[in-house]
């Protein structure tokens, strides 16, 4: 039996920590000063979550048609 | 001309130290960086990378008990041992034929020694007198690690799966992620970061 708390987790707090690890370490790897880095991680941020977003929508249409 | 997205940067590693901090940055994310004084960033890659490793690590885990048998996943982190040495028609080494089978393992060793132990037990060949549905040996547990990163068996990945929900796909994800990442770390631990001066030089000779 699937929790749907577990479920709601995916989406409020898992995929959220990955996205903002992932961007901070990408970010850190491509500048040395941390305005930069954090700039970049940002940046990095705002496009993963709207790739996940398109995702689902996909994902969502298709389910639906 | 410079522009805003061509940095900053001031660091160039020294070239004879280079290939000794991208392996301690292998063994350990960031500990190059840290050894070349960049510490901030070097914590940066160690709290980062390992999050995501350790959190993918535990949410991989898992038992359940059905009909009074308990089955038990201890992580998602390992390498298998599922094929036949003696098997003639097999088309690859051993190694990389199990690393077909689980190409998870290609990416979660690059995190370094927090990946070990799964090549620690891939590598324990002692069996228990038990003997599977098959009739074959049960490889037994590391004296140290016990069962940790070991190869769970189909029975206990399909049980924890049923009772389960999506975070243990999640779970192999962040570690792949982690040491793929890792990678990345060791580069930049090895040439600097990727938009450092040598390339802010070239554009500015352009």
């Amino acid at each position: 039996m699937i929790d749907p708390s577990s479920a709601r987790a995916i989406y409020f707090f898992d995929l959220p920590f990955m996205v903002l690890l992932i961007s901070l370490v990408y970010s850190a790897t491509r500048y040395e000063q941390w305005s930069s880095i954090l700039w970049e991680a940002v940046r990095w941020g705002v496009r993963l979550v709207l790739f996940l977003v398109g995702i689902g929508v996909v994902l969502f249409l298709v389910n639906q048609y | 001309m410079a522009t805003a997205s061509l940095p900053d940067s001031s660091f160039v590693p020294h070239s004879s130290l280079a290939i000794g901090a991208g392996i301690l940055s292998y063994l350990v994310p960031g500990l190059g960086q840290i050894a070349q004084g960049r510490v901030g960033k070097g914590l940066l890659f160690f709290i980062c990378i390992y999050s995501l490793f350790f959190y993918g690590v535990y949410l991989g885990t898992g038992s359940v008990t059905l009909n009074g048998t308990t089955y038990e996943v201890t992580s998602n982190v390992y390498l298998p041992d599922a094929v036949d040495p003696q098997d003639q028609n097999r088309q690859l080494p051993t190694l990389l034929q199990n690393l077909y089978i689980r190409p998870q393992f290609a990416g979660q060793f690059w995190v370094g020694i927090a990946a070990w132990p799964a090549i620690v037990q891939y590598l324990n060949k002692s069996t228990t007198t038990q003997r599977d549905e098959f009739g074959e040996a049960l490889q037994a547990g590391h004296p140290i690690l016990k069962n940790f990163m070991r190869e769970p068996n189909a029975e206990a990945v399909n049980a924890v799966h049923n009772a389960g929900d999506k975070r243990l796909e999640l779970a192999w994800v962040y570690t792949v992620i982690a040491g793929v990442l890792n990678i990345l770390v060791i580069y930049d631990a090895v040439a600097g970061p990727a938009f450092g001066r040598a390339m802010f030089h070239s554009e500015g000779k352009g």
